[in-house]
């Protein structure tokens, strides 16, 4: 390659974080780490450079992004009522309302990308503790998000009321990530 | 720094990248690696190279059909001269060679921003100039060789159109027996 390019535009860290993002929806709420593979990178801006192309529509109403990244993203700026991936800052309170679909078209629900301080496997006493259930975890499965604003697990709740039509959400901590797909049920513990 | 003003004894830019691409590959990319190294540049997209499925609409409705796949490669660079500005270059080539794109790219900034140390590029410019011109002149020979004079088809008929005409004014039987022969339906 005549000039340097970032793994993180490489299709061969792309395929890796892909093979993850696969992994993290079949066991929702099981973090998942990107620091080994692209270090020092948001595990959102990984999860978009995967997921992006010409065809897919992105919203960053909190300008998370780099102006950069769009570029080589080379998605379209939709609104976030009307993007099918909407990237928002989950430590503020919940201020999008984004499209879910319906029940002939399920698959036009948004997918959300919450960005929060942290996360882990494991209770933890300053973090909003998830306690998740349905396909893909055996039993209930605790998810700690340093963070998270507590609007956005009502919100999550009213999107996903009409099953299928709903919102997927990843929630993206610096390193790491989780998918909480529309199917998993969450409360949070008080 | 002074940066030099865009030339106007350049040819057009929507022609670079013809030219450049009818100029030697091996003295483009190290013309491009030398601009490199004088100025920094990163990309503003990732490069690509491919296929692309051409589409275009049909003469007659204006309905699109696929005419077929081509060989594509595209890339967009920012090269940042010493005063810090950033001067974008891109370039969509219709080869496999997402290098050839970038070094094209390059070529393109530098030319169009001004910048000092373009004289490379210029030559590389010049010399596509050379052989687009050389091929041009070749297939304009083809082409003269294609060329039918249908005036001497006219005139052909013209001629035959008077020979029988003086052949049926002549009052020999025989003629003009056999010029209806010659006109018979053969079947």
């Amino acid at each position: 390659m005549l000039i340097h390019i970032d793994d993180l535009w490489q299709a061969a860290s792309q395929q890796a974080v892909y093979r993850r993002l696969l992994a993290s929806f079949a066991y929702p709420a099981r973090v998942e780490a990107v620091d080994d593979l692209l270090p020092g990178v948001a595990s959102e801006r990984a999860l978009l450079a995967t997921l992006c192309d010409a065809s897919t529509t992105l919203a960053d109403p909190d300008r998370l992004l780099p102006s950069e990244d769009w570029g080589f993203l080379k998605a379209r700026p939709l609104d976030a009522g009307a993007a099918a991936l909407v990237v928002v800052d989950g430590r503020l309170p919940a201020g999008v309302d984004p499209t879910v679909g319906d029940v002939l078209h399920p698959e036009r629900g948004a997918t959300l990308l919450l960005v929060v301080d942290a996360l882990e496997p494991t209770p933890a006493p300053t973090a909003a503790v998830l306690r998740c259930r349905g396909p893909g975890i055996a039993g209930e499965r605790v998810l700690s998000a340093e963070g998270l604003h507590p609007t956005w697990l009502g919100a999550r709740g009213r999107w996903n009321a009409r099953f299928p039509a709903g919102v997927d959400a990843l929630l993206c901590a610096p390193g790491r990530f989780a998918a909480l797909p529309r199917t998993t049920t969450v409360a949070q513990e008080s | 720094m002074i940066l030099q003003a865009p030339a106007s004894d350049l040819p057009p830019r929507a022609s670079w990248v013809r030219l450049l691409m009818a100029a030697d590959r091996r003295a483009l990319l190290a013309c491009a690696r030398e601009l490199g190294g004088r100025y920094a540049v990163r990309h503003r997209a990732a490069p690509q190279a491919g296929l692309h499925l051409l589409q275009v609409r049909d003469g007659a409705f204006g309905e699109p059909y696929f005419l077929g796949e081509i060989p594509t490669a595209a890339a967009q660079v920012a090269v940042r001269a010493s005063d810090g500005v950033d001067h974008p270059g891109a370039a969509w080539v219709m080869a496999d060679d997402a290098e050839l794109a970038q070094a094209i790219a390059v070529i393109d900034a530098v030319l169009s921003a001004g910048l000092p140390h373009q004289e490379a590029a210029r030559r590389l410019l010049e010399q596509g100039r050379a052989a687009c011109a050389r091929e041009g002149a070749v297939r304009a020979h083809m082409l003269e060789r294609t060329t039918v004079d249908f005036s001497l088809l006219s005139e052909t008929d013209d001629a035959d159109a008077d020979h029988a005409d003086e052949a049926g004014a002549s009052g020999d039987p025989d003629h003009d027996r056999a010029t209806d022969t010659d006109h018979a339906d053969p079947h």
